[in-house]
C-alpha cells in the first residue's frame, strides 16, 4: 500500500508532459512509481497473481497506447491510472464470470525471521481483513481502498468511480459501517462456529 | 442535520489520518462524534494495513516493466496500423487489385500476423527460400523478421498466434526470455524435453491483449552444448529482462530488414530506457549502489528524510543514488539503496485488533498458509462480484448502531 502519497502535483504534470511528447525515460519512471500502488490495488480485488499481472500490464500497456495516440491525461495521472485499473478489472469480470478461487499460498507470510506466532497474528489480521472486504460491494471496496488505503482524496477518489463528491461521501460511510458489520459477522461465525 | 454532520466529520478524520494526523487527533476535533467516529476509523486503518507481499510485487513490476518498455520504445513512426473494420471491404477490394498487379507483395513486408497480407508475406518468404536452395542468410533474415513482428505485436497490444526461434537467454520458472522477448512458458507447453540457458528452439505461441508473449508449443533445435555455427557476428544482447545474458556468442542475422530498425539493433536511441537496460544512458539517471550500500525495502511509515537523517546523508545524496525526483513519493516495498545502519524507527501499531506492536518488522503481512485456522468466511465465492453488491447497500445508511464491534 502507498506510505506517502502527497501530491506533487507539479513534479506529476511535469513527468506527464515529458512523457506526452514520447519521451520513454519519463514513461518508464511513471512505470516504476505507480505499478506498486496500481498492483495492490488490483491485488486486493483479483485473486489470482497471474490475472493481477495481466491487469496491471493492461493498464499500462493502455497509458503507453494513450501517450502514442495523443489522448492521455494532461493532470491527474493518478486519478486515470486507478480508473483505467478500475475499467479493466470490471471488464475482466465482465467477460469472465468464473470468479478464481481464493489461493491463499501465493500470499506468502513475509519475513519468516520474525517470531512465529506473531507472524501467524498479524498474517491472521490481515486474513480477516480481506475476508470482510470481500462481504462488500464492489464500489463500497473501491471507496475504501482509495480513501484509506492509498489515501487519495474526496476529490480524487469521485473522479475515479465517477461520482459527485457528495455521493462519496455518503457511500464511504455506508462502506465502512458495512466493513464493521462483516467483521462483525464473522467475529460471531468464529464463536458459535 | 446531524447525520450530515456525522458524514462530514468522518470525512474530516480521513482527511487527517492521509495527512498523517492520529485518530486521536481527529476525536479531538469532533468530540461530540468521537464515540460513533472511533470505531469506523480503526476498521478503515485495518485496510492500510494489508498489503500484497512486497516481492510478489516486486516479480511482477519486473516482469510487466518488460512489456511496458517494449510498447514504450516501439517508435510511432515504424507502426503499421492494423486495417479498421470499416476499410475492410475496401482493403479486400485493394488486395484483389494488387495481387493481380504483384504490388501486394510489396505492401504485404510490412504486415504483421492478423493483418490481411501477412499471408502473402509469408508466402514470398517461402518461395524466395526455396528458389535460393535454403540459404542460411536469408533464413536468418525471416527468423529476425519474426521477432521483429511479436515486438509490434506486443507493442500494439494484438491478440495473434505466431512462430519464431531463438535462443534461450534466462529461463526463471515460467519466466523466460528467448531471442530478447519475454516470454510466458506453461508447463503444459514444455513436453518431455527439458530446456537450457543457450538451447536453440523453435516456439510456437501466441500473444493477448495485455501485451504478453505465452508459449503453446516450444522444439528444441540445437541444444547449447554444440558449438555457435560459424557465422561471424554475435548478435547484440538486447537485454530487456532484469537477466543476464548468455555467455554463448549466438550466430546472428547480419542484416536488418528495413521496417524495424530501433528496437531490434542496438542502435542507441537519445533516450535509452535506462530502467530496462543494463547499460547506462549518457541522458538519463541509472540507479547505481554505492559501495558498501545496502538494498533497503521501504516499510510502511518511511519518508525520504527520516531515512537519510538515520543513516547519515543527505536527501539529496539519497534521492541521486536512487534516481528519484520527488522527495514526497516513496512506496512500501519500493526498493532503495542506502548505506548501512540501524533500521528506521517505526511509527506505533495501529490500536486494533490482534495488531502486533512490531518495532522493525515490515507491515508487509500476508496470509498464513492455507489451513483451518482461519474463521470460516461462509462466503469464500464472492469476492468483488457485482452480484453480490447491494446487500449492504442503500438503505441501511448512517444507522450507527454497532458501535460494540470490532475492539
Amino acid at each position: 500500500m502507498i506510505l506517502i502519497v502527497l501530491p506533487d502535483i507539479p513534479a506529476e504534470d511535469r513527468l506527464l508532459a515529458h512523457a506526452r511528447q514520447g519521451n520513454q525515460d519519463a514513461i518508464m519512471q511513471i512505470y516504476e512509481s505507480y505499478f506498486s500502488p496500481i498492483y495492490n490495488f488490483i491485488r486486493l480485488r483479483v485473486d489470482d497473481r497471474t490475472v493481477a499481472e495481466d491487469l496491471a500490464s493492461e493498464v499500462f500497456i493502455k497509458l503507453v497506447s494513450a501517450f502514442r495516440s495523443h489522448t492521455a491525461p494532461r493532470h491527474s495521472l493518478r486519478g486515470w491510472l486507478f480508473r483505467v485499473a478500475r475499467n479493466v478489472i470490471h471488464d475482466h469480470y465482465g467477460r469472465d464470470r468464473q470468479l478464481t478461487t481464493e489461493t491463499l499460498e501465493e500470499w506468502i507470510p513475509a519475513s519468516p525471521d520474525n517470531d512465529p506466532e506473531v507472524q501467524f497474528m498479524r498474517a491472521l489480521d490481515v486474513e480477516r481483513t480481506r475476508h470482510a472486504l470481500r462481504m462488500l460491494s464492489a464500489e463500497q471496496q473501491e471507496v475504501l481502498i482509495l480513501r484509506f488505503g492509498q489515501m487519495l482524496s474526496l476529490e480524487e477518489t469521485a473522479d475515479i468511480l465517477g461520482k459527485k463528491v457528495g455521493a462519496v461521501k455518503s457511500l464511504q460511510f455506508r462502506a465502512i459501517n458495512a466493513l464493521r458489520q462483516a467483521f462483525g459477522e464473522m467475529r460471531m461465525e468464529t464463536e458459535n462456529g | 442535520m446531524a447525520d450530515q454532520d456525522l458524514l462530514n466529520a468522518f470525512d474530516d478524520c480521513i482527511n487527517r489520518l492521509s495527512a498523517g494526523q492520529t485518530v486521536d487527533d481527529c476525536l479531538r476535533a469532533h468530540p461530540q462524534y468521537a464515540p460513533a467516529l472511533r470505531p469506523m476509523l480503526e476498521a478503515g486503518l485495518t485496510i492500510r494495513r494489508i498489503q500484497v507481499n512486497p516481492a510478489e510485487v516486486n516479480q511482477a513490476q519486473a516482469r510487466v516493466r518488460a512489456r511496458v518498455a517494449l510498447a514504450a520504445r516501439a517508435a510511432p513512426a515504424r507502426t503499421t496500423y492494423p486495417l479498421r473494420s470499416l476499410a475492410a471491404l475496401a482493403a479486400a477490394l485493394l488486395v484483389v487489385f494488387l495481387v493481380i498487379s504483384g504490388g501486394a507483395v510489396t505492401l504485404a513486408q510490412s504486415s504483421l500476423p492478423g493483418d490481411p497480407l501477412y499471408g502473402i508475406k509469408r508466402l514470398t518468404e517461402s518461395v524466395r527460400l526455396a528458389v535460393s536452395g535454403n540459404d542460411p542468410a536469408l533464413q536468418t533474415e525471416f527468423a529476425a523478421r519474426r521477432i521483429g513482428e511479436i515486438e509490434q505485436i506486443l507493442a500494439l497490444g494484438r491478440a495473434a498466434n505466431m512462430d519464431f526461434a531463438g535462443e534461450i537467454e534466462t529461463i526463471n520458472g515460467d519466466a523466460w526470455v528467448v531471442a530478447g522477448l519475454p516470454l510466458r512458458v506453461p508447463e503444459k507447453s514444455l513436453g518431455t524435453t527439458e530446456f537450457r540457458v543457450g538451447d536453440r528452439v523453435e516456439i510456437n505461441a501466441y500473444t493477448t491483449a495485455s501485451g504478453a508473449l505465452i508459449a503453446r508449443e516450444i522444439h528444441l533445435t540445437e541444444p547449447s552444448e554444440r558449438e555457435p555455427l560459424p557465422t561471424p557476428t554475435p548478435i547484440p544482447t538486447r537485454s530487456i529482462a532484469t537477466s543476464t545474458p548468455p555467455p554463448t556468442a549466438t550466430p546472428a542475422p547480419t542484416n536488418t530488414p528495413p521496417s524495424r530498425t530501433p528496437t531490434y539493433t542496438s542502435t542507441p536511441t537519445p533516450s535509452q530506457t535506462p530502467t530496462v537496460t543494463s547499460t547506462p544512458s549518457t541522458t538519463a539517471c541509472v540507479p547505481f549502489q554505492p559501495q558498501g550500500w545496502e538494498a533497503y525495502t521501504v516499510q510502511a511509515g518511511d519518508t525520504l528524510s527520516a531515512l537519510a537523517a538515520i543513516r547519515g546523508i543527505t536527501l539529496d545524496e539519497l534521492m541521486d543514488a536512487n534516481c528519484l525526483t520527488n522527495p514526497r513519493l516513496i512506496f512500501a516495498g519500493q526498493r532503495l539503496y542506502l548505506p548501512p545502519g540501524p533500521p528506521p524507527p517505526r511509527p506505533p501499531a495501529q490500536p486494533t485488533t490482534a495488531a502486533p506492536a512490531q518495532p522493525t518488522a515490515p507491515i508487509e503481512d500476508i496470509n498464513p498458509p492455507p489451513g483451518d485456522d482461519n474463521p470460516p468466511p461462509g462466503n469464500d465465492n464472492v469476492p468483488g462480484d457485482n452480484t453480490n453488491d447491494n446487500h449492504d447497500d442503500d438503505d441501511n445508511d448512517n444507522d450507527n448502531d454497532n458501535d460494540d464491534d470490532d475492539d
